[in-house]
């Protein structure tokens, strides 16, 4: 039995030996699923990789093999009574118990197998094999010792791909979902070819022998030389053909405990060689996003106005997180910057704006997109998730910065009717507990000012107002755009009444600021100040009843403010 | 002129009360009618006519008056029920550009709606008054004027003369009118001299208006009486001092 046949030995009896304890329970079903798996295997050590005349001295670690193997099998023998040994570490320090011996240390060679696997899983629901996969494998192996004059290298490298074959590769994997904790069985055996080229040499003190051997694409062939001879001289062959098929190479592990999808486990070998198994196993590949978790972004209240949007995608498997593309919203007439700067690859964005945009329309629904790049066929792409972006009702962080930014926005919207450059905010309307102003016009008091409506501070009345002569309320952007209507009812009044002339009293003699002879054509009396003794002065009435026109909820879609219409608050 | 004028102030009176569901009278190109608002239970109705906010009582109150699904009995007995609670209201906030208060014009509404709701249950409207007491008393007996109950005109004359609250001599002096009630016409002459004056700020400038006088006008111009305004803007019954 060569040292090869004891180190598959050993590699065997541990997946006999792992999944026996804490075996799940398995609970079949009827419908067949699939789990797709990701697995990166490594091995650094002496015997990762097989070698040339090196693998001599690995021969002479056959006790040591035996010793740990006979561990193994008293371990075998000792369950179930053994129930902490759920996985290649435990068991590979169960067989090194009384061994105290580093062959990695001992050993002069180095060598390093690599390999990664993507594979499908069929199965019932609890019991899963393998239905197709692919191995992508690199190795290398090196070494060196000089003694006594003589003289051993060795240099060996081959990386290539292997198709997973169902009938003699073996991947399994049992669930248990029902058992607390949820538990799984891990179980991995497959063989692949090792094309590997190099060459590999022994020289005896002063040249008494010669040995080399030749590796081209796995094909092993010995030739040399003995006191200045051929062998082919004494009868060898030449060259002399070690093997006429690569070694067959590949994984052997299995792993049993707590149901994990992931994860990442290193343990020795019997060889000493340190292996790193990374397995990630997923029902679906794709992408959900974590953040933002709610769809309304509202810059702050802060002078210059920044809002800050993370963006982070739970990714399965996690390493697919590089294909990802992004599409990020952006804002017309604010700083968009993005951390990291290129987002494409990383599956999370910090977004940050600064400075409210000029125009109301740069707010509102945008959308923020990740999509897979090159895995599209495979895997799902993460909903497009709905931003609608807001701006803070009440700050004065707009591009004016001197009137609030509701004003600033509604006035650009249907609200403000097209009057946006007639109107003007007025902080200084004189509310107080017994009065309450919401906008006015003052083309009556002075001329200069007659093509121009007041809006007074809204916040005062908590954005809600009551048409006195209707009782219907309005509320937010629908109590501005009243606002808006029942002044400009007034200022158009102004010019219809009193054109380019003015107001003049002598024409008003009931001081209601209609002239008397327009009053008739509203229903009200010349003579009386408030025809109707509803607790206004009559040129109030047509401007009422004008803005009770104005239909709620028809600037709804405009109103990007928070709180308000589009706010949900 | 003088039905002329009636006529025509009758006219946006009625514009107003269309006005909840749409506007007839504005009629501004590209506005569409108002939409019909979300209706409350009797229950809801009932609970915001006692709101803490006036604009919330005065919106209950606007529901009110269209709610033909509520019998006209019911409804008047809620409307009292809610003028009792309105009158106990102490809040000199005044509204956007008016002269009277908040609550004054909540008052205004409830007893005009009542009066309207009257015409077609006057027994019901009499129960509620004897119930009554002090303004929303006075209220009620304005509400039956409005609903053309001729009998409490002497009473109504009486609150005219009598009251020391300004918004109930106001409306005193136009249901007088309303009620074509001719024996009120020397104390509507009377009135025209009212003390009661107010300082407000409207929407365009402030003035100074005397609301008795403006309504007490307002009925004599009904009952056939000229009134006018001499050269200090003052009204005064007209041909009296040629």
């Amino acid at each position: 039995m060569g040292f090869l046949s004891l180190r598959r030995m050993g590699l065997l009896l541990l997946i006999v030996l792992v999944p026996r304890s804490g075996s799940p329970e398995i609970l079949a079903q009827d419908e067949v699923n699939v789990v797709h798996g990701r697995i990166r295997y490594r091995e650094v050590g002496p015997s990762a990789v097989p070698g040339g005349v090196m693998s001599l001295l690995e021969g002479a670690a056959a006790p040591v093999y035996i010793a740990r193997l006979q561990n193994l099998l008293t371990l075998l023998l000792e369950l179930p009574q053994t129930q902490d040994i759920s996985g290649m570490k435990e068991a590979g320090e169960w067989m090194n118990k009384g061994i105290p011996v580093n062959l990695a240390e001992m050993l002069p060679i180095s060598s390093h197998y690599w390999a990664e696997l993507e594979f499908d899983l069929e199965g019932d629901g609890a019991n899963f094999k393998l239905a197709s996969g692919r191995l992508r494998w690199g190795a290398k192996r090196s070494g060196n010792l000089s003694y006594n004059g003589a003289q051993m290298n060795e240099a060996f490298s081959g990386q290539g791909t292997y198709v997973l074959d169902p009938a003699k590769d073996k991947i399994e994997l049992r669930f248990d979902v029902f058992s607390e904790p949820p538990s799984q069985q891990l179980l991995i055996s497959l063989r692949h070819p090792l094309p590997l080229n190099g060459e590999s040499s022994w020289s005896g003190p002063e040249n008494i022998f010669k040995i080399s051997m030749d590796a081209k694409e796995g094909i092993m062939s010995l030739a040399g030389e003995a006191l200045g001879k051929p062998l082919t001289s004494v009868g060898f062959p030449s060259p002399l053909m070690i093997n006429d098929t690569p070694f067959d190479w590949g994984i052997d592990l299995a792993q049993s405990g707590r149901h994990r999808l992931n994860g990442i486990e290193v343990w020795r070998t019997i060889s000493d060689s340190e292996a790193t198994l990374d397995y990630d196993l997923y029902y679906e590949c794709g992408a959900a996003w974590e953040e933002p978790k709610e769809g309304l972004m509202t810059f702050d209240e802060g002078d210059t106005g920044t809002l800050e949007v993370s963006s982070y995608l739970n990714v399965t498997p996690f390493d697919f997180g590089s294909d990802l593309g992004w599409t990020m919203p952006e804002i017309d007439g604010s700083r968009r910057t993005l951390d990291p700067g290129d987002p494409n690859g990383w599956w999370f964005v910090d977004s940050r704006f600064e400075g409210l945009p000029a125009d109301n329309n740069a707010f509102g629904e945008k959308e923020l997109m990740a999509e897979f790049q090159t895995l599209g066929d495979q895997c799902k792409d993460p909903p497009k998730k709905e931003l609608r972006f807001l701006y803070s009702r009440e700050a004065m962080n707009n591009p004016d910065g001197d009137v609030p930014n509701w004003f600033y926005y509604w006035k650009q919207t249907r609200a403000g009717q097209g009057h946006a450059a007639a109107m003007e905010y007025d902080p200084n309307c004189t509310n107080s507990e017994d009065r309450q102003v919401l906008g006015h016009y003052n083309g009556y008091v002075d001329p200069a000012l007659a093509r121009t409506i007041y809006i007074c501070n809204l916040g005062n009345v908590d954005f809600t107002g009551s048409n006195m002569l209707t009782s219907r309320t309005f509320e937010g952007i629908d109590l501005f755009g009243r606002i808006v209507l029942h002044e400009w009812t007034h200022l158009e009044n102004y010019w219809d009444w009193w054109g380019e002339g003015g107001y003049r009293a002598a024409s008003d003699r009931d001081d209601d600021d209609i002239p008397d002879d327009r009053e008739a054509g509203y229903g009200l009396s010349p003579i009386l100040q408030d025809t109707l003794g509803l607790g206004y002065v009559d040129s109030e009435y047509p401007a009422y009843l004008q803005d009770n026109t104005w239909v709620i909820g028809s600037a709804d879609k405009e109103d990007w403010a928070n709180p308000g219409k589009q706010s949900g608050e | 002129m003088m039905k002329q004028l009636q006529v025509c102030a009758l006219t946006l009176l009625a514009a107003i009360a269309v006005s909840v569901s749409g506007c007839s009278y504005c009629g501004a190109p590209g506005r569409e009618a108002a939409a019909p608002e979300g209706e409350f239970s009797i229950a809801e109705l009932k609970a915001a006519l006692r709101g803490e906010r006036w604009e919330d009582r005065l919106a209950a109150v606007g529901q009110m008056k269209t709610r033909d699904d509520i019998p006209s009995g019911e409804r008047i007995e809620i409307l009292a029920e809610a003028l009792a609670h309105e009158v106990t209201i102490q809040d000199p906030l005044r509204a956007e550009g008016s002269y009277l208060s908040a609550t004054d014009i909540v008052r205004v509404h409830l007893t005009r709606d009542l009066g309207e709701l009257g015409r077609d249950a006057r027994e019901t409207l009499r129960e509620s008054l004897d119930q009554a007491s002090g303004e929303a008393r006075d209220r009620l007996i304005l509400a039956l004027g409005h609903a053309g109950d001729q009998s409490v005109s002497a009473e109504i004359l009486k609150l005219l003369e009598g009251s020391e609250n300004v918004a109930i001599r106001m409306e005193a002096a136009r249901v007088l009118g309303l009620l074509d009630y001719r024996e009120a016409i020397e104390a509507l002459e009377r009135a025209l001299e009212d003390p009661a004056v107010v300082s407000a700020q409207g929407h365009l400038r402030s003035y100074t208006i005397y609301p008795v006088r403006e309504q007490a006008a307002g009925a004599l111009l009904r009952l056939g009486v000229q009134v006018g305004r001499n050269d200090q803007g003052e009204l005064e019954i007209e041909g009296r001092n040629e």
